[in-house]
């Protein structure tokens, strides 16, 4: 498997660490998804969706337990990530991997959720 | 913008004035968060009202044209329940009112809040730019009911929903 081309994103308040497992590639989300984190997020899953398609991945699976909020411009960018996945009909499942104790989690991404069911899903821990 | 004031029936008032900066909005933030979990002793309650005062701080942080906004936290007291409100006030130019005006009217409209939300993110998933998600969100995943006022230039946008119980309510009862 080619070597991911995709730089972390380390902020004081947020932070973006992808890796390359399999044919998964794992996204650790931590911090706050604020007003600082939507530029830095969105270009990062404009890479990460290039990669997606070089790789043939069969998963992006984000793990957002380290999460301590998402505006709606974060979600929004998630969104149209998404969006952008089934526009291009990759055979790629988008995961969020969430804390079960953090109920604001899946409240959250359940649109996402709902949005594309054939491509989202959400797996408490 | 005059100082607001709390209402006779508040039994807690916390009104927060600042400069629209994102980083005093993010220190504004980190108060409301532990005002929030100070008082609601519910995790699920407390994040949802969390959520809303942070949507609501963001955007009168981004849209303001004036040289103060204000964030203010209310728990009121109704007949038989309690109402924690968020007040979220700032000027606003005059598109900015026509189009926040728009969208709340829409929200306020909307038969259901959760379909509301979704068809917003569904006509808007691949514009670029701004997400015009937030007191979409509010409403449809935060459960609060959002209110608005435009007095010139001023925008009061008020989120509101009934707290079954909160922390100090809890003590008097003890």
């Amino acid at each position: 498997m080619s070597i991911l081309r995709v730089e972390p994103v380390v902020m004081d308040s947020f932070g973006i660490e992808p890796t390359l497992r399999d044919d998964t590639l794992s996204v650790k989300l931590t911090g706050t998804g604020d007003m600082a984190a939507v530029g830095p997020l969105g270009f990062f899953l404009k890479d990460i969706q290039s990669e997606a398609l070089r790789l043939r991945v069969s998963a992006v699976a984000f793990d957002v337990r380290a999460l301590y909020f998402l505006n709606s411009s974060c979600l929004k960018a998630l969104i149209s990530f998404i969006s952008s996945v089934a526009g291009q009909g990759l055979k790629c499942k988008v995961e969020f991997i969430t804390d079960a104790r953090l109920g604001w989690q899946r409240r959250s991404l359940t649109a996402l959720e709902r949005m594309s069911p054939e491509l989202v899903s959400i797996a408490d821990t | 913008m005059p100082a607001p004031e709390p209402s006779q029936n508040a039994s807690l008032f916390l009104c927060i004035t600042f400069f629209p900066s994102e980083r005093l909005a993010n220190a504004v933030l980190r108060l409301v968060s532990s005002f929030c979990g100070m008082v609601l002793d519910d995790a699920n309650v407390s994040s949802r009202f969390y959520m809303a005062a942070h949507e609501l701080a963001e955007n009168i942080t981004k849209y303001s044209t004036g040289p103060k906004v204000s964030l203010e936290l209310a728990m009121e007291e109704d007949e038989s329940s309690y109402i924690l409100k968020i007040r979220a006030r700032n000027e606003a130019s005059p598109e900015r009112l026509r189009e926040v005006e728009r969208r709340l009217l829409e929200l306020k409209t909307a038969s259901d809040p959760v379909k509301h939300y979704d068809e917003l993110i569904n006509e808007t998933a691949m514009i670029e730019g701004v997400s015009g998600l937030g007191l979409a969100r509010v409403c449809a995943e935060g459960g609060l009911d959002v209110d608005y006022k435009i007095e010139g230039n001023e925008l009061t946008i008020i989120a509101h929903a009934p707290v079954g119980r909160w922390r100090a309510d809890e003590q008097l009862k003890g």
